[in-house]
């Protein structure tokens, strides 16, 4: 059974078609999504503003991003939720939009650049925790969030058009 | 001028011709508009949450609000902007869309709130003497703004 059959399949359930016609059902999740994106990205970028010394610049790093750390993944498992339930609605629709698919791929070296602070370069901010300026690795992680969480936005809405 | 010869004005204006002549500007827009609103709401919910007192405790409201504002101000222009060119671009579709009112409602209430309460409480030590009220203010902040954005996205299905 190749992918294709199985989103097929996956776009014939009941919960698929309940979705995609309902009147009320598919531009409710799709706005629940849209307002996602302030709470999961638009926390990370005070954190990337923090790092390229851009903004915040007297709150030491830690204030950022071990306190902000809890809701911005609060915000990314409601992204999920809510946009597993989209993907479910046109699952073959979504297969076939190559916008759909950098945004899986940025969306994914997002996570994993994020992963990475998180395990590598944070452990190491005791000596530059107050900045101002920050080592050239944690300032490459804060453009890096920047630059692949606006091709997951660009991409995310482009999908309604490609 | 009554509102719908505004609503004629935007439509003829030649901003909204512009968008109206190229295939992609409208969708260009919109994600620019998008990517604003996320920095102009997600640097107004990063205060919220202070002011709620749920996140960032260990450093004062005035600090982190100042630490965004000039992004938050950014936020406001570029949105202001883009937002007013998809608008002119389908002005009079827009005079017969209840979710294109009930937005600008919402964002008329969001925007008063934030010029007056949440502007108040973010200078220094307002939020620490009124603490019930900031966490007011940080409320109606995040209901409105959500309000404003949730019927913003169902202006497209009406």
């Amino acid at each position: 059974m190749s992918v294709l059959m199985m989103m097929e399949w996956l776009q014939e359930t009941s919960i698929s078609i309940g979705i995609r016609e309902s009147i009320f059902w598919f531009p409710f999740l799709i706005a629940l999504h849209v307002m996602g994106t302030v709470t999961g990205i638009g926390l990370i970028l005070a954190l990337d503003l923090r790092l390229l010394n851009w903004g915040m610049k007297n709150t030491p790093l830690s204030a950022i991003f071990l306190q902000l750390r809890p809701w911005a993944i609060g915000g990314f498992v409601y992204q999920l939720i809510t946009g597993v339930f989209l993907f479910w609605s046109e699952p073959v629709r979504c297969f076939e939009s190559w916008s759909f698919w950098i945004k899986m791929i940025a969306m994914c070296l997002a996570f994993g650049n994020a992963i990475l602070f998180d395990k590598m370069i944070y452990p190491t901010s005791a000596s530059w925790d107050t900045g101002p300026n920050m080592p050239f690795r944690a300032k490459f992680a804060g453009a890096a969030s920047l630059v692949l969480w606006t091709i997951v936005i660009f991409t995310g809405r482009w999908t309604a058009y490609s | 001028m009554s509102l719908m010869d505004f609503y004629m004005f935007a439509e003829n204006s030649p901003l909204g011709a512009w968008v109206r002549s190229y295939t992609y500007a409208f969708s260009l827009i919109q994600v620019v508009h998008l990517l604003s609103m996320t920095m102009l709401l997600g640097t107004i919910l990063t205060v919220n949450l202070r002011l709620l007192g749920v996140a960032m405790t260990s450093r004062s409201v005035s600090e982190v609000a100042d630490g965004v504002r000039s992004w938050s101000t950014a936020g406001y222009i570029v949105t202001v902007i883009t937002g007013f060119a998809m608008f002119s671009s389908e002005a009079i579709k827009m005079s017969d869309n209840s979710m294109w009112s009930y937005k600008i409602s919402f964002l008329f209430v969001a925007l008063i709130l934030q010029f007056t309460m949440y502007r108040t409480m973010t200078k220094p030590g307002r939020a620490e003497k009124n603490p019930i009220l900031a966490k007011l203010t940080a409320v109606l902040s995040i209901l409105l703004w959500f309000a404003v954005g949730m019927s913003a996205r169902t202006i497209a299905f009406i």
